[in-house]
């Protein structure tokens, strides 16, 4: 367990977990375009592999870097796994909300399924910017040059906004 | 009204997940170590059944047939070796399955994953057919001195339910094979998409 115990292992866990899962919960409801309950087996699936990879922690980058990377990979692999089982139409979700909801829930779910429209590396990326983190650190998280990356987030965001304009 | 990117993010923030629903930590430290556990047993069973299996065989060639002809003994070498030689991909894939680190960078991680699926697929397309061949030839080899022991209608059964048994498995492989194909397609893409502007 590369020298932490297990009691360490657990604290240190407890804690992460204390403070990112609502982030990661938050980023895996986008990712699953606003359907609740995958989201939640996706999140408890991302703090598994953060359990299974704590001890591994070597400290190169903060926890909530890392906690980002876990989630962007556990995000891609689990639609990956689960591709047939994960489709949701986004109009259910949309029209389950505009049905009966309030008017910030119905605008919240229309934010969802704005987001669950872009593809999945797009989503990732753009509920980063969502939850403004840098953007050298959301290159770091992808793998992708900053160059890139920048020229990626401007076209995001202006096919975000048009899209919800147009919704609208 | 048009609405800006930072409206949105207004929205996004509004939606700010409790702390108050996140469930209980020790219920996924819980599920983890369960998890694990049940992949390492599944794991083990596969690599216990087919090292169960060659040990039959060996014990059966051994013990019980005491084959006379070299042909036979050659039959019976083929069926053991592909059999080894499929335990051996096995151990290989969890050794490789086990060196992902989730905690990479995404098109790090998304390379690595990439990297053991074509490992699987030139283990299909080559190894695995290779495999199946030569447990076949090596069956069949074993014929001419079964036909000494066995009455031919016991043996025109013997073969005829191998090729049956043979078309069952070649199936289930065949649709893992697929499952793991469609994977490392859906791998393919994400690397396009993670690699365009």
């Amino acid at each position: 367990m590369n020298g932490m115990s297990s009691r360490a292992h657990k604290i240190q866990f407890e804690e992460l977990y204390q403070q990112y899962h609502p982030m990661v919960l938050q980023m895996c409801r986008g990712y699953m375009k606003g359907n609740e309950e995958p989201a939640k087996d996706l999140a408890q699936e991302v703090f598994i592999n953060v359990w299974n990879a704590l001890p591994n922690f070597k400290g190169n980058s903060s926890h909530k870097t890392w906690i980002y990377r876990i989630t962007v990979n556990s995000c891609l692999n689990y639609l990956r796994d689960r591709k047939d089982q994960a489709k949701v139409p986004i109009e259910t979700i949309e029209q389950k909300h505009t049905d009966e909801s309030q008017p910030l829930e119905t605008e919240i779910a229309k934010l969802y399924a704005a987001i669950g429209r872009l593809a999945e590396i797009d989503r990732l990326i753009t509920m980063m910017v969502l939850n403004e983190i840098d953007y050298d650190e959301i290159a770091q998280v992808m793998g992708l040059s900053s160059g890139n990356l920048r020229v990626r987030i401007h076209r995001i965001k202006k096919n975000l906004k048009n899209d919800w304009n147009n919704a609208n | 009204m048009q609405t800006e990117f930072n409206d949105i993010k207004q929205l996004w923030k509004q939606d700010k997940t409790s702390a108050k629903d996140s469930p209980d930590s020790s219920a996924v430290i819980k599920l983890a170590e369960q998890k694990k556990r049940g992949t390492t047993k599944t794991q083990l069973a596969n690599i216990t059944v087919l090292v169960v299996v060659v040990l039959a065989l060996l014990a059966y060639f051994i013990f019980v047939a005491k084959f006379q002809l070299t042909l036979s003994k050659i039959g019976a070498i083929l069926m053991c070796g592909s059999i080894i030689l499929r335990i051996g991909i096995e151990l290989a894939s969890i050794f490789y399955a086990k060196r992902f680190d989730l905690s990479e960078a995404a098109l790090k991680s998304n390379n690595s994953i990439l990297n053991y699926f074509n490992f699987r697929k030139k283990i299909h397309s080559t190894v695995t057919i290779a495999i199946i061949i030569l447990y076949s030839v090596g069956f069949y080899m074993l014929t001419p001195e079964f036909s000494h022991w066995f009455p031919l209608w016991l043996l025109i059964l013997i073969d005829l339910s191998y090729i049956l048994a043979a078309v069952i498995f070649s199936y289930f492989i065949r649709s893992a094979i697929r499952r793991e194909m469609k994977a490392l397609n859906e791998i393919k893409r994400l690397r396009e998409d993670l690699l365009t502007h």
